[in-house]
């Protein structure tokens, strides 16, 4: 647990230990890899525990902060109350799915990691991953897939010691993600617009969490896809079946077209 | 063509034109309208991940003819649908913009661009001016087609064995401990041992940043209750031993030592597995004169040569204490518990790399921890074809496809009658191996005056770059031809740069670690004037033949790759417009697929592989006509070559009688130690984020982001010392050249006192300027993993 505390703590508070305080022009080269969720440091408590680099960490030993001294109800964790409706902006939408798309080379792809990380460890990770939460006005998402051991195997931070490098030009172009399920009708529940491979836990986005505009209005429901069908057709696998097979129509008349209805054949007198 | 190319063609034309229709109408924009129509958004097809040897098999999303989008494949058994971050971002290393798109003549101090023809036929002339002059270098990364193909070309077509990869520089000493000990080369287990061991010993070894699909294969089973014992022996801490229950550090070359000193024990506590050794065990040690077949010795004699490695001497040598060297043998010598041992370049990139090879897969057959499923010596591979084109083809300069060795009269009939070549053409004197080959290329007068460098990057990867590769600068009437994708540190120095097409711009088949062959198809256009390396090497073979070169047509006065279409046509595939006109990819491997038979190395036809996710073989025909594989050799319940009623059969053992060999090897210290002038040992190596020289994986922002350039990672206490803080400018400086880094405190790994780790892939400093050419006698591999430096603070800072 004191481990996960210090975790925690250094991982929101710290962004990313740099010689200068200053962002590095690199970043700016390839937009998607920018910070896009700058900490709002008025909402931390005042007394909240200083935040510390993974270096000084290293120096001066866990013991220098006192980890037991603070929980995490002292950093300001808001408490959601999940039988609450949840109202949606949904004008808030395209700029939440534009922010995510950032740290993402494709959608799909495993996002990067916006802070600083351990760099032979993962169990920081998991301090804030494993639950998902939200401080500061940063949020730590839930790992919407089973839990992996290798966190940093699929998801890597900026490197803490970078020199301003700018970085190679590549256009590829990652396929985008849906603005939106379609309806059966208006009221029907939508279906899942993208893959739910790797995305078991859809209140990892569509959580009290989730950005705004891409929220559920019923956080209370944990059963999702009771009611929202997901579609195998997008799947990011070859698909087994290139067409639907049916029956074959029911044999009608010679020449009769049986896709158009006919008058029934008077019956013989 | 094959029903295959027929859908997928079709297919590519068809959806080429629903997405035209489809963009031009807007229809994309509204994914309404994309489920009203069951789907839209990408095509996806399987191919194996571009990058490391694990091989696992992504799903490829394509949109417009651009690769779009990247998923782990959920139906490959090796990856289970899980990747690394550099597999998920694989796709980008197509799009970097400055791909080379044009081949180009160096003239004067300035690169030009020129024809294809001008290309092909400069390439023939130069080879027709001096054919035994003229040198092949490839890689790991070479499709089975082309390095079957390159060859073919060289062996058969040449007579001519200068051809050898840069896996000679990556996996050679692997190759020669599984040839020592068993008489035939690669593993007998497979990843599924992942699946069963109880402990996982990593030898030298980071597979957690190295091959991550397969440590997390292991160390994922712990969160579904599984009990994993994770051991990491090694000189640094790694990400690797953040997941271990002990960490073992050893001095460099502690491993030979520690090995030994396990041996001993198992047969000072006589708790090696007596029924196995007696069963199915041979002992060999050096005789008089060194090779792979080494002496026989009785087992009285190992004892006694063993003796002297009680735990205090190992702990000596190896630095690891006597209680851990005694806690390793009464872990092996326990029946009831499946250890694996895991190893890479830590135990190949060494000086006595079949030593160590042989040393562990003896402890392992000594201990009878062989052949039951979680029982394995295991090796892993760097590239994603060591294997399959490498090992298999055979593209080394003593070797001929299917095992087969130049040296050798009968393999050599053997393969001329597979080409139909008149008897004599092979050449029966090895070529240059690697280091050789870079050595009499930089050396005025030498023996190589022309050298082609395919898939591969030397000017980075090769030891001592100063002596090896730089020094062609300076020498005139050397003539380098780099087939290449982005402009590398070998292209510098090039004298024609031909563009090449990248992984699935290209059909393909790469062979994995575990003997698993793995096929693809094209599903996108190269850019610019980019073209397949295969069809380079049969241009080039072509033009030689209008040239008049009586090797490149059989002894019936056929071309060399006379390839024909279903009608039985021969088809101009030398022409780049009739390339694809022929699955070129089916036809060559069928060709080579009559090699693999001699070493039970069975392969089944191209189209098996179409279907399914890489087969490993041997793959053999079923009497219902379905095709097998092999996940475990010799062992008599899955490996069909195994004799009725044996449990274990060694049917490659080289003392012919079905006997594996346990090696005795002397402990020896590194060629380079540390002395007061240099008292740093450097390691160099890879991180998870960059593969080998970093030519595609830098060109992708998201990796590039993480990992942007290389560093010395250093301890804190040395640092201190040295007054080296992070960030700063730092030389590192061997007896053979110096390269500037920053220091990197700790960083990705933890190096104990007096030693430092320097990654090697970042071209804009070559730490392979200051890498040891050192070798082992047997494999040629040189050591990257230890030689002897000193660190001095820059004065001001990096650029």
């Amino acid at each position: 647990m004191a481990c996960a505390v210090i975790g925690f703590v250094v991982g929101i508070g710290a962004g990313v230990p740099r010689p200068s305080s200053e962002e590095p022009d690199y970043l700016l080269q390839v937009e998607g890899l920018r910070d896009v969720t700058p900490m709002k440091s008025s909402r931390v408590p005042t007394d909240a525990p200083p935040a510390v680099s993974y270096d000084d960490l290293g120096a001066r030993g866990p013991s220098a902060y006192k980890p037991s001294r603070y929980t995490v109800a002292d950093l300001g964790v808001p408490v959601v109350d999940l039988s609450k409706e949840v109202v949606i902006d949904p004008k808030a939408k395209p700029g939440s799915l534009a922010e995510r798309a950032l740290r993402r080379a494709y959608n799909g792809a495993p996002p990067v990691v916006p802070h600083a990380t351990e760099q032979i460890s993962d169990r920081e990770c998991v301090a804030c991953h494993s639950t998902g939460l939200e401080i500061g006005g940063k949020r730590a998402s839930l790992i919407p897939h089973a839990y992996y051991a290798n966190c940093q195997q699929c998801h890597v931070a900026a490197s803490p010691i970078l020199p301003e490098h700018p970085l190679a030009q590549n256009s590829f172009a990652g396929m985008p993600a849906p603005t939106e399920g379609g309806r059966a009708w208006k009221g029907a529940p939508p279906v899942i617009p993208h893959s739910t491979w790797m995305r078991e836990q859809c209140l990892s986005c569509h959580g009290p969490l989730g950005k705004a505009g891409m929220q559920t209005p019923h956080p209370g429901r944990v059963n999702c896809m009771q009611c929202h069908a997901r579609s195998s057709a997008l799947d990011p696998r070859e698909p087994t079946v290139a067409t639907l097979v049916y029956r074959p129509p029911v044999e009608l008349r010679h020449g009769v077209n049986p896709m158009q209805e006919t008058a029934p054949e008077a019956e013989a007198p | 063509m094959s029903p295959h190319d027929l859908d997928r063609r079709d297919f590519l034309k068809a959806s080429a034109m629903v997405a035209a229709t489809a963009v031009a109408s807007g229809v994309l924009a509204d994914p309404h309208a994309a489920f009203a129509q069951g789907g839209g958004g990408p095509r996806w097809q399987k191919a194996p991940c571009r990058f490391c040897g694990t091989g696992c098999h992504v799903q490829v999303g394509v949109e417009n003819g651009r690769v779009v989008g990247i998923a782990g494949d959920q139906e490959a058994e090796v990856n289970k649908g899980l990747l690394c971050v550099k597999g998920y971002h694989v796709g980008g290393i197509l799009y970097g913009e400055d791909r080379l798109r044009q081949p180009l003549l160096r003239r004067g101090d300035a690169m030009v661009p020129i024809s294809w023809d001008e290309a092909i036929d400069t390439i023939a002339r130069r080879v027709l001016s001096a054919p035994d002059r003229f040198a092949f270098y490839g890689s790991g990364q070479w499709t089975i087609p082309e390095g079957y193909a390159a060859q073919k070309f060289m062996k058969g077509g040449l007579g001519n064995n200068n051809i050898d990869p840069n896996a000679r520089l990556c996996m050679a000493s692997a190759v020669t401990g599984f040839l020592a000990t068993y008489g035939v080369d690669e593993p007998a287990g497979c990843y599924d041992d992942l699946d069963a061991c109880d402990v996982l010993i990593t030898w030298g070894n980071n597979p957690a940043e190295m091959h991550p699909v397969l440590f997390s294969r292991v160390i994922d089973r712990r969160s579904r209750g599984d009990q994993i014992t994770l051991i990491d022996i090694s000189t640094r801490r790694t990400r690797t031993t953040d997941h271990a229950q002990d960490f073992l550090e050893m001095k460099p070359h502690g491993d030979l030592a520690i090995a030994l000193g396990i041996a001993h024990l198992l047969i000072e506590n006589e708790t090696y597995d007596h029924d196995f050794v007696e069963k199915y065990c041979a002992f060999r040690a050096q005789g008089e004169k060194p090779d792979l077949l080494g002496e026989a010795i009785s087992f009285d004699q190992y004892v006694q040569f063993l003796s002297p490695y009680t735990p205090e001497r190992v702990a000596e040598l190896s630095g690891v204490p006597a209680a851990k060297i005694r806690m390793l043998a009464d872990l092996f010598a326990r029946r009831d518990a499946r250890i694996t041992s895991l190893w890479c370049m830590g135990m190949n990139q060494h000086t006595m790399g079949t030593a160590i090879n042989c040393l562990v897969h003896g402890v392992h057959l000594l201990s009878g921890h062989f052949g039951r499923p979680g029982d394995a010596p295991t090796s892993l591979t760097g590239q994603p074809s060591a294997c399959g084109t490498v090992r298999e083809v055979g593209t080394l300069a003593h070797a001929l496809p299917g095992g087969r060795v130049v040296a050798n009269d009968e393999h050599r009939k053997q393969a001329e009658g597979f080409w139909n070549l008149p008897e004599g053409r092979i050449n029966a004197k090895p070529g240059h191996h690697t280091v050789s080959m870079w050595d009499q290329f930089c050396t005025e007068g030498g023996a190589i005056d022309t050298i082609w460098v395919q898939v591969t990057n030397p000017g980075q990867t090769l030891p001592n770059l100063n002596a090896l590769f730089e020094r062609k600068a300076t020498l005139r009437d050397k003539f380098l031809i780099v087939s290449e994708v982005y402009p590398t540190a070998t292209t510098e120095l090039a004298d024609l740069i031909l563009p090449a097409a990248l992984w699935v711009e290209k059909n393909g088949i790469y062979g994995n670690s575990e003997r698993r062959t793995q096929q693809w198809f094209k599903m996108v256009s190269p850019p610019g004037q980019a073209r397949d390396d295969c069809w380079m090497t049969i241009a080039v073979a072509h033009r030689l033949m209008e040239l008049g070169h009586p090797g490149m047509k059989d002894k019936d006065g056929r071309f060399l790759f006379d390839i024909k279409d279903e009608q039985g046509r021969s088809v101009p595939v030398w022409e780049w417009s009739h390339y694809y006109d022929v699955n070129v990819d089916r036809a060559l491997f069928e060709e080579y697929r009559q090699f693999t038979r001699m070493k039970h190395k069975d392969l089944a036809p191209y189209e098996e592989y179409v279907e399914a996710r890489g087969l490993r073989w041997p793959v053999i025909q079923q009497a219902d006509g379905s095709w097998r594989e092999t996940r475990f050799r010799f062992a008599g319940f899955d490996d069909p070559y195994v004799a009725a009623g044996k449990d274990i059969q060694f049917y490659h053992s080289t003392s012919k009688d079905d006997r594996a060999q346990i090696w005795f090897w002397e402990y020896e210290p590194p060629k380079e130690v540390v002395d007061g002038e240099f008292p740093f040992w450097l390691s160099t190596g890879r991180v998870l984020e960059h593969w080998h020289t970093g030519t595609m994986t830098r060109r992708v922002p998201q990796l590039a982001r993480a990992m942007p350039e290389a560093y010395v990672e250093l301890n804190p206490e040395d640092a201190k010392q040295l007054g080296i803080r992070n960030g700063d400018a730092v030389i590192v400086e061997s007896r053979r050249g110096q390269v500037e880094l920053p220091a990197w405190i700790n960083g990705r790994g933890r190096p104990p006192r007096g030693s430092v780790f320097v990654p090697f892939f970042d071209e804009s400093k070559l730490i392979n300027k200051v890498t040891l050419e050192a070798h082992d006698p047997f494999s040629k591999q040189p050591d990257y993993k230890k030689c002897a430096v000193r660190l001095r603070k820059a004065t001001g800072t990096l650029p």
